[in-house]
């Protein structure tokens, strides 16, 4: 069976972790619409809300680095390159 | 090889990139190709189709030695209604006899990125991967240099291509551009590559031994939104996905894994994927701003090729590594020429943008502008129109013991006060503009 979830999905993907970060999101703004969108539109699930404070937690390993995040959200998500060879590895492309 | 000057640095080794470096090669200019991912290919990919015109100058064995995957020999444009198709299926025989099957080829990007650049290092182009561009050097308005990750190095050079794709960053720095992308202009593409045993494909394509399949789909397996859906055969895998503007993303609350499992769910769709397995997901930006909007394209020291550029036909031709591919030929030319001249201002370099205005790349892009507006301003034309075509087809087919005379009737009768005829002349008009 083909698969349909995001998270099966990330699955197929293999990744060279960056020790850091290469997102970062602008807290205070976060709460704003226009900014939440980043929740939806990213394709491999980085951004997730926290329950509590409502904060947003970034799985950066997660990410395909297609940078639609950047546009979503722009000024408020500083998206960039991970470092030369660190993250996504596509074997098919 | 830091703190070393070249003649000319490239930034990315995709088809623009390796393009470009290997015609600066072959004239025996020092180039750096310089590519961010471990190995070259590995953040790359597209639908896709190859289409090979340039390549073809560039390696003529091409054919002999790419890694290709099967050559086009059916296309299909779909219109998709919730429970319907409504397709225009061209299939042929007649590339079979052309030498090189009309230079189109579906392709894995990973697998032939990575052939391509090797040819421009065969040439005598210098390749380093691993090697993350962050930012240009510039020095009194001019590019003489980049700055790298990890280690924070600087290399030099007389000129710098851009061949960074999409996101372009360096053209952001070099003040070519300005401000972030409209969400109506950028596509995110969701892809699925799913493994199908050779022969299955072909029965269930109606292939016979390398022909392969471009099918391009449009309408409710997209949720009605802008953009298209795609399925191409490779060998012994499908490459399946669909790419809708950021914008109508954003409008409609949709993910693109969400979209994507829609269009996988249509019965259209769902028969041609059955019982493959899932082996890769990616996602891609594609930039569908069009001429109106693209970025200068050279500067002091520097030349914008590719998607960096936005040299993108996101009409229903849907070509974007040839054009890529012969601006980074274009790229190599002007920087050939400023070589000779030792000039490499923009009074120079601007005979790059010169070769593209006299070729196909601009000249498509320029036929095609007003695509993009056309779809973002006319959002019925792909939600409703494949809704009432599959609707009056139904009625049309639907068999009883009625003359067929009045069941015509009757269909006109429904379409005419779904779409009064002003309405559909004036929408046909528009189409016929802006993509004709």
């Amino acid at each position: 069976m083909s698969m349909t979830t995001i998270e099966e999905k990330l699955g197929t993907l293999k990744y060279k972790h960056d020790r850091t970060s290469h997102i970062s999101v602008n807290q205070e703004k976060f709460t704003e619409d226009e900014v939440q969108a980043i929740l939806f539109v990213c394709p491999a699930k980085v951004y997730v809300k926290k329950e509590d404070d409502g904060s947003c937690i970034i799985n950066f390993e997660n990410c395909v680095e297609c940078g639609t995040c950047r546009i979503a959200a722009p000024g408020h998500v500083n998206w960039f390159y991970p470092t030369g060879g660190t993250g996504v590895n596509y074997r098919q492309g | 090889m830091s703190d070393e000057k070249v003649t000319c640095i490239v930034v990315g080794a995709g088809p623009a990139g390796s393009a470009a470096a290997l015609v600066l090669a072959c004239a025996g200019i020092e180039v750096l190709l310089l590519e961010r991912g471990e190995t070259v290919g590995c953040k790359n990919l597209f639908g896709g189709v190859l289409y090979t015109t340039i390549l073809d100058k560039l390696i003529p064995t091409w054919m002999e030695e790419a890694p290709l995957e099967r050559y086009v020999t059916r296309k299909r444009f779909s219109l998709m209604a919730k429970d319907s198709e409504v397709a225009l299926d061209f299939k042929t025989k007649r590339y079979e006899q052309h030498p090189k099957r009309n230079f189109s080829f579906v392709v894995l990007r990973a697998k032939f990125d990575p052939w391509f650049a090797g040819k421009a290092e065969e040439a005598g182009a210098m390749l380093a991967t691993g090697i993350m561009v962050k930012e240009l050097i510039i020095e009194n308005g001019k590019v003489i240099g980049v700055r790298t990750e990890p280690g924070n190095e600087e290399y030099f050079a007389d000129v710098v291509i851009s061949a960074e794709g999409v996101h372009s960053y360096l053209t952001l720095q070099a003040g070519l551009r300005h401000g972030e992308f409209d969400p109506d202009h950028i596509v995110t593409a969701a892809k699925e590559v799913i493994k199908l045993d050779k022969s299955v494909i072909e029965d269930r394509f109606q292939l016979e031994g390398n022909e392969g399949v471009a099918g391009a789909y449009f309408g409710e397996g997209l949720f009605g939104m802008f953009g298209a859906g795609f399925v191409y055969t490779n060998k012994d895998s499908l490459s399946i996905g669909t790419g809708v503007t950021i914008g109508e993303m954003i409008r409609n609350k949709k993910n693109p894994n969400e979209i994507l499992e829609h269009f996988k769910q249509h019965p259209a769709i769902r028969t041609l994927i059955r019982g493959g397995e899932t082996i890769e997901y990616s996602a891609h930006m594609i930039p569908e701003y069009g001429y109106d909007h693209r970025p200068g394209l050279f500067n002091d020291g520097f030349l914008v090729t590719g998607d960096a550029a936005g040299l993108v036909n996101s009409s229903h031709h849907q070509e974007g590594t040839n054009l890529a591919m012969a601006s980074g030929v274009y790229a190599a030319e002007t920087v050939i020429e400023a070589v000779k001249k030792n000039d490499f201002s923009k009074a120079t370099l601007s005979m790059y943008e010169q070769k593209l205005e006299n070729s196909f790349v601009l000249k498509d892009l320029k036929k095609y502008r007003h695509m993009t507006n056309f779809f973002n301003t006319n959002p019925h034309f792909l939600r409703d129109y494949p809704e009432l075509a599959a609707e009056l087809l139904g009625d049309y087919f639907a068999l009883s013991d009625r003359p067929k005379g009045e069941v015509e009737k009757e269909v006109f009768r429904k379409m005419r006060r779904r779409v009064p005829i002003l309405t559909m002349l004036t929408d046909l008009w528009k189409a016929k503009k802006a993509l004709m």
